[in-house]
């Protein structure tokens, strides 16, 4: 297979009346009208003039329409970039500009807001979805000329700087993933996936085309299902979900809130998950109640896709301490260990930042050459990338994460770079400097971001309200700070740089003086 | 004083460590659509609502208007405790 789009063509002349995808409103297609659908989006986007490797943004809620469409951007031979229906305006409006998009799928409502606040003529032109519309940016042409060749989607995440970083994914760097996986896991039209990642989310990509490769049926789920773990428990069992593949966070949300004991199901046959540490205590429950399924740890930054993965035991002890290996290499991928100046391989009791080379590494940034710079390493003549993710090889081979070595946290699965947070306050007329530091959960407790900022002489705190507010038109929900503390001053290291060793024990001393 | 309203800012304040000063929280304080509290925490909330107030939220009743004001919590409290203090 050479490409993504490549799948659902198979599908359709090989499963045609099977059914392909099954959206929340009830809708659902078979292949051949989810392939006869795409090709006519794919249709609409060349009348309306799309060539090989133009950007489009796809802006929309999660539907057999919605998948329909990002497959009919691909058959154009054009890339997808999804963008989150609820993320700010101004957020969106960035990564449409900053990727250089030249059409914008999206819904009536919001086309006009991106229309008002773009700043860039466009053209609105009706699709066969009354309620969708595309708009056509008439954006002066070839303003970025080095793009690289073959791209299928690029994933924003967010940035260090204050703005969200694009990475740039190949047809290939998804493919070599998702064939592993269908093989690896027996994928098969029998197969019911849930898609429960945002399209914006790099989980997103297991869903929408391993469900496709193996002619299996994927169940949309939107955002408002996942955080309702009492809606998810009852959908995931009515329509028999035998692929599960989400973040702990939402795997723990449904085994806390999800009242799934009286549901009475065994649960999928295979539950994945990735993104962040599932610890023993809650994976025990779960495998004793979804006691019929395998359960793997995959791991990967979206510059990498999925690269290392690991068969967690079952039943897991529950009184384990120590977290679950990332595993070892999927065999498309190759890993190295980093100590700053030596790249090492993986032999057990070595430890270093993990770097990772193959079919499946992105193929850069989005417009940011120093960036891209940076996070390679140049090693036996090809480039690794640097994951920030320090690593030990366990006795047994395996890798265990240890930590990160830069300002980025993971919270309920989501990548954050503080430094964006801080950008998003210091927006605020009123604040002064804002430093965001991350006080870690402890004894299964989720982890907190606690901003410290302070205000021009003589002005005291700023209202939470009013952050909170101000701080939504900036931020997506999950970036959003669980405290605020006001200082007079930020204190700083002899360098004049802020010390936030100092301030997150000052966090952690006034997450102690907060009642039980 | 409505008990359901006091115990449930107590909650918010103290367990959820809602970030507003209770002098800032009132009666009408949007909590979910200002996302004061965030999903998870409202699973909190709905899991505090049930046990200190012995009701159970069916799937759909999980939204903001149930949820998003002390003053609606309140209400829907009162509505699903209704059935049972007729029937008793």
């Amino acid at each position: 297979m050479q490409r993504l789009d490549d799948c659902l063509r198979q599908a359709a002349a090989k499963w045609p009346h099977r059914p392909a995808c099954i959206g929340e409103d009830g809708a659902d297609l078979r292949y051949r009208s989810l392939a006869d659908a795409a090709a006519r989006m794919s249709d609409r986007l060349r009348t309306a003039g799309v060539r090989p490797g133009d950007r489009v943004g796809l802006c929309l809620p999660k539907s057999v329409g919605t998948v329909a469409a990002l497959f009919g951007i691909l058959s154009a031979d054009a890339v997808y970039v999804p963008l989150d229906p609820l993320a700010p305006l101004q957020r969106n409006q960035y990564i449409l500009a900053d990727c250089g998009a030249r059409m914008l799928l999206t819904s009536v409502g919001q086309a006009e807001l991106f229309v008002q606040s773009a700043g860039i003529p466009a053209d609105t032109l009706p699709t066969e979805d009354p309620s969708v519309v595309l708009l056509v940016f008439r954006r002066p042409t070839a303003s970025r000329p080095e793009w690289p060749e073959g791209l299928a989607y690029i994933l924003y995440t967010s940035g260090s700087t204050g703005q969200p970083k694009g990475v740039m994914l190949r047809h290939d760097n998804a493919l070599c993933f998702v064939e592993w996986a269908a093989r690896e896991y027996r994928l098969g039209p029998d197969d019911v996936f849930s898609s429960l990642a945002p399209l914006h989310f790099d989980l997103s990509v297991f869903d929408l085309f391993c469900s496709v490769l193996s002619g299996g049926t994927l169940l949309l789920i939107d955002q408002a299902t996942t955080r309702n773990p009492m809606l998810l428990a009852e959908r995931l069992h009515r329509f028999g979900v035998t692929v599960c593949y989400a973040t702990p966070t939402t795997l723990k949300l449904l085994l806390r809130f999800g009242k799934l004991p009286s549901c009475r199901w065994q649960g999928p046959r295979l539950v994945l998950f990735a993104g962040e540490v599932f610890q023993a205590a809650p994976l025990h429950r779960l495998q004793q109640i979804w006691s019929g399924a395998e359960y793997y740890n995959l791991y990967g930054p979206t510059e990498t896709n999925v690269c290392t993965f690991f068969k967690v035991p079952v039943p897991v002890p529950a009184d384990r301490s120590i977290p679950f290996p990332i595993g070892r290499p999927c065999p498309y991928a190759q890993c190295l260990l980093w100590d700053g100046l030596v790249a090492m391989p993986l032999r057990p009791g070595l430890q270093g930042e993990l770097l990772v080379s193959g079919r499946s590494v992105m193929a850069g940034y989005v417009g940011s050459a120093d960036l891209s710079q940076q996070r390679w390493v140049h090693h036996q003549a090809r480039n690794w990338y640097r994951t920030g993710d320090q690593v030990v090889v366990d006795e047994s081979g395996d890798l265990v994460f240890i930590g990160r070595l830069d300002r980025m946290v993971k919270r309920h699965g989501y990548r954050i770079e503080l430094g964006e947070v801080e950008a998003g306050m210091l927006g605020h007329p009123f604040i002064g400097d804002a430093c965001a530091v991350w006080l870690a959960g402890e004894g299964g407790k989720d982890g907190r971001i606690v901003v410290f900022y302070t205000t021009p002489a003589g002005e005291g705190p700023v209202s939470v309200l009013d952050l909170t507010v101000f701080l939504q038109d900036k931020l997506p929900a999950y970036m959003l700070p669980d405290q605020y503390v006001h200082l007079s001053e930020i204190p700083g290291t002899s360098t004049q740089k802020a010390d936030y060793q100092q301030l997150a024990r000052l966090a952690e001393a006034l997450g102690k003086t907060l009642p039980a | 004083m409505n008990p359901v309203i006091e115990q449930t800012k107590d909650f918010l304040v103290s367990e959820l460590q809602l970030p507003l000063p209770e002098t800032e929280l009132q009666d009408d304080t949007p909590l979910l659509s200002s996302r004061l509290i965030d999903s998870i925490s409202t699973l909190l909330l709905v899991e505090f609502l049930e046990k200190t107030f012995r009701i159970s939220f069916h799937p759909h009743e999980v939204n903001n208007d149930n949820l998003d004001t002390l003053a609606a919590i309140a209400a829907f409290v009162a509505h699903k405790q209704q059935p049972r203090a007729t029937a008793g």
